[in-house]
């Protein structure tokens, strides 16, 4: 079988929940729109209350989805992802603040990082805290009778300023990997599961010396393990 | 992975933890804030605040030949002008709206005939247990009340919204009136006005009929 490039980053669970995730965004978020834009809301007359439950269905599917993939897959690797993502060391944390100041932007050396760097565990952070988010005000939504009208309809602001924020991240998130040359070498790791080499000593130095220590002459990713 | 770097602090799930406290918060406090966003909407009309939903289009009105007709189980059937209609009895009622889209405009001003005046001038059979409204649009959109919802005196045929005639897009000439009710209940260009007796499965209007509740009490 023919040797992925890179390190191994990304295990197949990551990658498969990865690309679910982002596909069923996709429906929600045209699903949404069309529902939000007054003309394109006019245009859906009757078809709108069918959209909106599959709006909420596949909102719904976003977060079952992804973990049952896990916990069919790899539920050591999601217990093993949370734990990195919860866990900052003060590199982490200087990282961040110096990104939010713009020195990566401006090619200033940053503080060392491991397999996620801050602002990809910040990323991580805020899609979990939306997913609930979206997950509360939407079940508010589709289950309003009975409900107060005060409350519905927060829940309808809240859940167009979360869609306004989460794709504002998409949008970010998209500029990155197809702006950057390290951003590209991401999207590969997302693929194929490996981080070409230079990208991994350069931006995740802690990680790219662990993996040199455990397995220094090849690196290879599950894709090709017998 | 080397633990010394991964020792000292817990950020991921504080900051987790305070999205959900920020979150929260802003379901259930600061009603200031959201009201005033909300009447911010940009898909508003205007000072009214309402969002224009429609699923047939907005049928042209025009006074010189329109008719509202009462019939079904009215034991005095009438078709009425535009001018006879606002020759009868005209009441103001102020109350909150409610879209089932979950948006909502606070204190609006119906003007129009109470449902009451109406059964009683018409002389509604007692067998009568819905009222069904039949728009004029292209759709054929209706939906109905119960008897006991027609009773209440702020359930209104209304032709005028914070003391201006409707404008088409709202429902001109004239649209039921439901509070308490979400929107879908208010039916707009209302030309016939027919009294039924229907078992307890009652009736099934234009959204009913797609999965919506008959009972759309907020």
């Amino acid at each position: 079988m023919k040797r992925p490039e890179g390190i191994k980053r990304f295990v197949l669970a990551e990658r498969l929940a990865h690309w679910l995730y982002a596909l069923l965004f996709l429906i929600v978020l045209v699903s949404g729109l069309l529902m939000r834009i007054p003309l394109t809301r006019a245009w859906l007359g009757a078809a709108r209350h069918g959209v909106s439950v599959r709006h909420g269905a596949t909102g719904f599917a976003m977060i079952v989805v992804p973990l049952l993939l896990f916990a069919l897959l790899d539920r050591g690797r999601l217990r093993g992802d949370i734990r990195e993502v919860d866990r900052w060391s003060r590199d982490d944390r200087r990282w961040f603040w110096a990104a939010l100041r713009g020195d990566s932007l401006r090619k200033r050396e940053m503080p060392p990082q491991g397999r996620l760097n801050a602002g990809m565990k910040a990323n991580s952070i805020l899609v979990a805290a939306m997913a609930v988010g979206f997950a509360v005000t939407g079940g508010i939504l589709l289950g309003k009778t009975g409900l107060p009208a005060w409350l519905v309809s927060r829940a309808l602001w809240l859940h167009g300023f979360l869609a306004i924020c989460a794709t504002a991240l998409f949008a970010g998130h998209l500029v990155h990997v197809f702006g950057t040359r390290h951003g590209r070498g991401y999207l590969q790791a997302m693929i194929k599961g490996g981080l070409p080499e230079e990208i991994a000593r350069e931006r995740h130095v802690l990680w790219w010396q662990s993996m040199k220590a455990e397995d220094p002459p090849t690196q290879r990713t599950e894709d090709e393990m017998p | 992975m080397n633990d010394t770097h991964y020792s000292e602090t817990h950020i991921g799930r504080r900051a987790f933890i305070g999205l959900m406290i920020a979150g929260l918060a802003a379901l259930f406090l600061g009603r200031g804030l959201f009201s005033g966003l909300l009447k911010e909407d940009p898909g508003s009309t205007g000072t009214t605040g309402f969002r224009i939903n429609s699923v047939g289009g907005t049928p042209a009105f025009d006074e010189s030949t329109w008719q509202l007709t009462f019939d079904g189980l009215f034991r005095k059937p009438a078709t009425l002008s535009f001018a006879e209609f606002k020759a009868l009895p005209q009441v103001e009622r102020t109350r909150d709206f409610l879209c089932v889209e979950g948006w909502g405009v606070d204190s609006v001003e119906w003007t129009g005939v109470t449902l009451s005046e109406v059964m009683q001038r018409f002389d509604i059979d007692p067998s009568a247990t819905h009222i069904i409204f039949h728009s004029s649009d292209s759709a054929k959109y209706t939906d109905s009340v119960t008897i006991e919802e027609a009773k209440r005196d702020d359930t209104v045929l209304a032709h005028a919204l914070n003391g201006a005639p409707l404008i088409p897009d709202m429902g001109s000439p004239l649209r039921l009136v439901l509070p308490g009710t979400y929107g879908y209940k208010y039916v707009k260009w209302v030309e016939r006005v027919e009294a039924v007796a229907l078992d307890s499965g009652g009736y099934k209007g234009y959204w009913e009929k797609l999965g919506y509740p008959a009972d759309a009490t907020i």
